[in-house]
């Protein structure tokens, strides 16, 4: 519950200010290491910070892709 | 980068020798404040010009004759590799932003607030050539 809170935090951060992903990045970076976290969760937050907007449209142009009256090959 | 160092010096000779690190680093506080800004201004309108492009191709491509989802992919696959070195720019760019926020932070030396002043106005103005190029490609 907490780790889907967190990363529903960081969303926001990254659909709204984009410049503090890399503080974001650095913090989680600090926590995982301080906690002595699961190296896969911290890198998995990481990831989902890393994932920007640009991912978002590539996301939106391939589903768009896949819905085209078209054959496949 | 060195001419605004240039253009920061210069500004800085009428305010008297004492007190030019105080300036440099109030007016780097400024600077640093506004870019935060115009990037994510600037990478919104990036992002806008991605999908307008993207979704150019996918029209044009899918209407040609015996067009398949796979030309589709990969007319649309050439538009994003286009794109690569401006995610790249982008992703420099907040990375020299929030080095610059460390260092004004820490009460780094102002030579060294400056030429972290350089490197993000560099990369911003580099930002703002290669979207006046994706908006040519559009016909904006």
């Amino acid at each position: 519950m907490l780790e889907a809170l967190v990363k529903d935090l960081l969303k926001l951060i990254i659909t709204n200010a984009p410049t503090l992903i890399p503080e974001v990045k650095r913090v989680v970076q600090q926590w995982g290491k301080a906690a002595n976290a699961p190296h896969e969760s911290w890198t998995d937050l990481i990831d989902h910070i890393e994932k920007d907007h640009f991912g978002q449209v590539d996301s939106d142009i391939d589903a768009k892709i896949a819905g085209l009256n078209l054959p496949d090959k | 980068m060195k001419k605004l160092a240039l253009a920061l010096a210069l500004s800085l000779t009428a305010c008297g020798a004492a007190n030019l690190d105080d300036v440099i680093v109030r007016d780097a506080r400024t600077v640093n404040n506004t870019a935060a800004l115009s990037i994510e201004a600037a990478q919104s309108t990036a992002e806008l010009l991605y999908r307008a492009e993207q979704l150019a191709v996918v029209e044009r491509e899918s209407a040609k004759p015996g067009a398949t989802k796979e030309t589709v992919r990969t007319a649309v696959e050439k538009v994003r590799s286009q794109w690569a070195p401006v995610k790249e720019l982008f992703r420099r760019a907040r990375e020299a932003q929030a080095r610059l926020a460390v260092l004004l932070r820490a009460g780094a030396a102002a030579v060294e607030v400056v030429a972290a002043v350089g490197e993000m106005t560099a990369l911003q103005t580099e930002i703002a050539k290669t979207l006046s190029e994706a908006r040519s490609r559009l016909g904006g």
